[in-house]
């Protein structure tokens, strides 16, 4: 596999590197070293950076130093970068896989001649690497859906998508941080709080982490949800670890 | 303070946007002509970053409680304060209990209204920028009042009048670069982009601005990547689509153009129906 991305420039503001691979977990790796050495090296070029499952989009400080900054990458490209094992911390997930809180549900087994059971299976027994965040403010992108569960896009989008729903498009599942229009089919419901402007951070999840789904019931999901609504919470870390212990 | 009498179309506080959480899929947001709105605080002495109000369309009705300065730049449009007209561009005196009324643009999109040291703005993410979902109290209601420190600063009247406060000029010429997917384009269609005419549709608003055109292109979609405002995106079904502030951060559909800064203020000035050309920057 090629290591070294093609470094290009994208508009007066921002550099562009690119692998060849598409979703890989051995290239999110290695964006992940990237990151690290930017931030820690190149702090005054990099002001802020959009990452994808192969693309690492380099925002500038000033755009005048668009070329010292594009000769600077060329240097480091040239030096052997080791992808960057993940950290290991696994955020647990509470999803609620009902009909009654995820429309889709019945349509997707039905249209995969899945059992329900069989479904929550595949889905909560990987450990999800979170590739990147895009779409919405929060939204995790999540590498290594089982393929018995891969599934195209609705053909028609919902005009809106409760918050928390957790769907399918394509080889990739996701969770709906805030209420949206939306084409994923959607087959379950989390009652956590996946993003919140006043919270630091203002989202759950980070590229880099790893995230689990487990199963709950509709009794629980609405508990949980009760509880989550009444809580001030200062990091949204801090609902997971109150509410995981205690109802599982 | 100043008390929102009306709030006009859709007027809401901007700056120069939130840039450091991007890769936590926050959009950039600020003011849409980030040109017209550092010179509104250039010419009150202002940090440059200082938030204003961004009207559009319909400006709003303000009363000042207390005495200040202000200016207005961005699109045409008549103001008046008490019934005067007030200058644009140029810092004017507001007395205390004085009423200021935006009326409609009838050039450009966005207006700015800068306050002398600004007003107190509710701060999400390093910035008072609206923007749905992350800072949804930055948009003006009717009855909404913002605190300000009242004025101290004299300015002498020695501004000229600037015409224009804005970047956009008679049939736009925007410039862009080749996007990450340009090269997916036929020689044709290449050209045809820098060749042709196209104007602004009716289905804009601070997320995007999509083009009418008569090109008959089209893309493939992409794996999903990162996109920034001022992207040209071009879909399977042919739609050329402009990202602008309030933009996603990654987007699946072709990135074929990228506007330069000052496009992005240009392009956001540019009226429903208006024409433009994109001319490439070597």
């Amino acid at each position: 596999m090629k290591t070294t991305p093609s470094i290009t420039r994208f508009g007066d503001e921002a550099i562009r590197l690119t692998w060849s691979t598409k979703i890989d977990i051995s290239t999110h790796q290695l964006m992940m070293a990237w990151i690290e050495i930017l931030n820690e090296q190149y702090n005054t070029y990099l002001l802020d950076f959009t990452l994808s499952y192969n693309e690492l989009l380099l925002y500038i400080r000033d755009p005048q130093q668009i070329h010292s900054f594009l000769e600077e990458l060329e240097q480091l490209c040239s030096t052997s970068m080791k992808p960057k094992n993940r950290p290991g911390e696994t955020v647990y997930i509470p999803v609620c896989y009902d009909q009654e809180v995820a429309a889709d549900l019945k349509t997707f087994c039905q249209d995969k001649s899945i059992a329900v059971n069989d479904l929550v299976r595949l889905h909560t027994k990987v450990r999800y690497p979170v590739h990147f965040i895009g779409f919405l403010p929060g939204f995790p992108y999540l590498g290594g859906l089982d393929k018995q569960l891969f599934k195209a896009r609705k053909s028609k989008p919902r005009s809106s998508v409760p918050e928390g729903s957790v769907g399918i498009a394509g080889h990739q599942t996701g969770v709906y941080p805030t209420a949206s229009p939306g084409g994923w089919n959607i087959i379950g419901r989390t009652p956590m709080k996946f993003f919140d402007p006043e919270s630091h951070p203002p989202s759950l999840l980070k590229p880099g982490d790893d995230i689990q789904f487990y199963s709950i019931s509709v009794k629980t999901f609405y508990t949980l949800k009760n509880e989550i609504a009444k809580q001030s919470i200062t990091s949204l870390r801090d609902q997971h670890l109150i509410y995981f212990k205690r109802y599982d | 303070m100043i008390e929102f009498l009306h709030a006009g179309l859709h007027t809401t506080i901007q700056d120069g946007g939130r840039n450091t959480y991007r890769s936590r899929g926050i959009p950039v947001s600020g003011a849409m002509d980030q040109q017209a709105f550092h010179f509104a605080n250039f010419l009150l002495r202002n940090d440059p970053e200082t938030p204003v109000f961004e009207f559009t369309q319909q400006g709003p009705k303000l009363f000042f409680h207390a005495r200040t300065h202000a200016v207005l730049t961005g699109g045409s449009y008549e103001a008046t304060l008490n019934g005067a007209p007030v200058p644009y561009a140029t810092p004017f005196f507001i007395p205390a209990k004085s009423e200021l009324h935006i009326k409609h643009l009838y050039e450009g999109n966005y207006g700015y209204l800068s306050i002398e040291n600004g007003f107190h703005a509710h701060q999400v993410l390093g910035s008072a920028s609206y923007c749905p979902a992350v800072n949804d109290a930055a948009k003006c209601k009717k009855g909404g009042n913002y605190v300000f420190v009242r004025t101290i600063q004299n300015y002498e009247e020695k501004h000229a009048q600037v015409s224009r406060g804005f970047a956009k000029q008679q049939k736009t010429k925007v410039p862009v670069y080749a996007g990450p997917e340009f090269d997916l384009l036929s020689a044709e269609d290449q050209s045809a982009l820098v060749s042709s005419n196209f104007s602004i549709s009716a289905h804009s608003s601070r997320m995007a601005i999509q083009l009418n055109h008569s090109l008959n292109c089209k893309a493939e979609d992409i794996l999903t990547a990162p996109v920034q405002p001022g992207t040209v995106q071009l879909t399977p079904g042919g739609d050329l689509i402009v990202l602008m502030r309030d933009a996603q951060t990654t987007g699946g559909y072709a990135r074929i153009l990228q506007l330069s800064h000052a496009g992005v203020n240009s392009i956001a000035q540019c009226g429903v129906n208006e024409q433009l050309t994109f001319s490439m920057i070597k």
